[in-house]
């Protein structure tokens, strides 16, 4: 595949996935989260704080999406070691981390105002794993991405 | 400590070449050769020695200098 097909391809990925968690986060979420409330009626007072939880784990992920975009972009103008997609990776790590951080921090307020249900806990520990999986991989990628640029820049210079 | 100078430009002027001819005769590119000849290349394989030599008949010698920098 060449390097223009793969970057659309990319985008194209991000695209969908930046619609699907646009999806969940402000259709999605309202809708069960009001069926976990019918379910549980005890839960009726964490509606708008689970939904605000939501929302705020959304953002970083969209912001994710778009340094993705950026770094498809680069990878489409044949520059993808190189310094600006190493700090995009490592940025996106970081905002991983922030979700993960995010989703321990709810995990454990909920334990502890006895408001956990079987539910709430799939998806904080989902929320969690992930985002520390994420966090992990982009941060790995960031070293691998500025080591390759470096490697790049001297071949580039190597007549 | 000192640098590696490249005296490209020299041997051009000694074999009356351009950068244009030289480029077309080893197969490289402008680009490339500029680099070499403004000192920004970090190596250069011997392939490339050995082209540049061929083609302007003379040794890696004439085309590499050490200069060493005052402190």
């Amino acid at each position: 595949m060449k390097q223009k097909e793969m970057a659309r391809l990319l985008k194209a990925i991000d695209m969908v996935s930046i619609i699907a968690c646009l999806i969940l986060a402000f259709y999605m979420a309202p809708l069960e989260t009001g069926h976990l409330i019918e379910r549980f009626p005890d839960l009726a007072i964490c509606y708008w704080p689970l939904l605000a939880i939501v929302w705020v784990i959304a953002i970083p992920l969209l912001l994710i999406g778009i340094l993705a975009w950026m770094i498809f972009v680069e990878i489409g103008n044949d520059n993808s070691f190189s310094e600006i997609n190493a700090k995009r990776l490592r940025r996106a790590g970081i905002l991983a981390f922030v979700d993960a951080i995010i989703c321990l921090v709810s995990l454990t307020l909920f334990t502890a105002l006895g408001l956990l249900v079987t539910e709430l806990l799939l998806v904080f520990v989902v929320g969690l794993v992930g985002c520390i999986t994420l966090a992990l991989i982009c941060v790995a990628l960031s070293h691998l991405t500025i080591k390759a640029a470096a490697l790049k820049a001297d071949n580039d210079l190597t007549i | 400590m000192g640098k590696i100078i490249v005296n490209l430009d020299v041997m051009l002027a000694k074999r009356r070449m351009t950068l244009t001819e030289l480029s077309e005769r080893v197969g490289m590119t402008i680009t490339n050769l500029s680099i070499l000849k403004t000192g920004k290349a970090k190596a250069v394989r011997f392939s490339t020695l050995e082209a540049l030599c061929g083609e302007l008949d003379c040794q890696p010698g004439d085309l590499l200098e050490y200069i060493r920098e005052k402190e």
